[in-house]
């Protein structure tokens, strides 16, 4: 079983990137994030189904351990959404307008509550409101509010920035 | 910016993010294999520590009282009857609480794990974190009614012992007298208790108290009832 979660997880391995993205801004932080998704993957990995698409249920494990997992004060990661060090790297690989892009996305996301993170990162993923409630067990009704909610407080947001 | 604007955005950078942080299989093994506790694992560990910790010391109060005391202290003492009574309805009360406590605690153990719906993972955790908050309690008060016993008992022998030497005992002191020693032995227990639960509160909130009140206010945001107008 270790063999076939192994094979799994690192060919899934981009949902726990995108998690970590948009819930650490420190790079320590974002290790600890990802080891510790790892580790409740594997806890987890016995009681999977296949009731629900895999992608799914990782997603699921992902976002509820990033929400559950408050960290420290003094690392204060709620206060960006994305990787400050990875702004800075992407600053030498991306054109102005999307860094300036990245640099605003950051910003907006970072004064997300935890919810929210994981229904716009779900949202840019384009999954489709069913998907959203299945994965963050809300019901779609409430996702749409919850998305509209979003959508402003973005919009307000980022408008503020410009 | 547009939201169009966002995703094309962020589909630029977690593709670069991917790229960036890609971890082989071995890597990836090598995280499980020195895989850290997460806080609620760390709480649930205190948990099983404090059961152990409680039980040894109930044991300690318990043969301190029927055993230990009576090897001890060579000159037998007379306690009067209300003495007797409190000491064990407290030891009374100490082993039921113990034990309200294990049941619930075992009750609620692993009723969630991570990849159930996120609110029955915030109420598990919840409920996790307010067993251990009822233990850390339940250890409090048992040190403050050992505390309060052990000096009311200490003041009564103290005192018989003194009336014995000067006067012709405990029975020929006056009512003011007696009210006197009562007002001086509250006047140094009552600080003593309210600073030691003052202390051991400010230490449970400064530890746990932030991650009580988030998991809260995130079950609250789940809460449609609440939230949808």
């Amino acid at each position: 079983m270790e063999k076939e979660f192994l094979q799994i997880i690192t060919e899934n391995q981009g949902i726990i990137h995108k998690v970590c993205s948009i819930y650490c801004d420190l790079e320590e932080d974002r290790r600890d994030l990802f080891q510790e998704i790892l580790v409740q993957l594997w806890k987890s990995y016995s009681s999977f189904r296949n009731e629900s698409k895999f992608s799914t249920w990782m997603y699921r494990v992902a976002l509820n351990t990033a929400i559950t997992s408050f960290k420290k004060d003094k690392r204060q990661p709620d206060k960006s959404g994305v990787a400050y060090e990875s702004i800075q790297l992407a600053e030498e690989l991306y054109d102005t307008r999307t860094e300036d892009q990245i640099k605003l996305l950051n910003n907006a996301v970072g004064q997300l509550t935890g919810i929210e993170k994981s229904i716009i990162l779900l949202f840019l993923e384009d999954k489709k409101y069913e998907e959203i409630a299945e994965i963050t067990g809300i019901t779609q009704n409430y996702v749409r509010v919850k998305m509209n909610r979003i959508k402003k407080k973005l919009k307000l947001l980022m408008n503020t920035e410009e | 910016m547009e939201l169009k604007d966002l995703k094309s955005a962020w589909d630029t950078y977690s593709s670069q993010e991917m790229v960036k942080h890609q971890m082989g299989k071995e890597s990836i093994n090598e995280l499980l294999k020195t895989q850290t506790r997460s806080l609620v694992d760390r709480i649930d560990r205190n948990i099983r520590i404090g059961i152990f910790v409680l039980l040894v010391f109930i044991a300690y109060v318990i043969i301190d009282d029927v055993y230990l005391s009576k090897i001890l202290i060579k000159e037998p003492i007379t306690y009067p009857s209300w003495m007797r009574f409190m000491d064990v309805f407290s030891n009374a009360l100490i082993v039921t609480t113990y034990l309200f406590f294990v049941i619930c605690y075992f009750r609620i153990k692993r009723s969630f794990s991570s990849d159930t719906q996120l609110k029955d993972l915030l109420n598990g955790i919840l409920n996790t974190l307010k067993t251990y908050r009822t233990m850390f309690y339940m250890a409090v008060i048992i040190l403050l009614i050992n505390i309060s016993v052990s000096f009311v008992a200490g003041i009564y022998e103290g005192v018989k012992f003194k009336a014995g030497v000067v006067s012709g005992g405990i029975i020929t002191l006056t009512t003011s007298k007696i009210l006197l020693l009562i007002a001086v032995g509250l006047a140094i227990l009552i600080p003593i208790i309210v600073l030691t639960y003052l202390l051991l509160h400010w230490g449970f909130n400064k530890l746990y108290g932030k991650y009580l009140v988030k998991l809260n206010e995130t079950l609250t945001e789940l809460d449609e009832s609440v939230n949808v107008e």
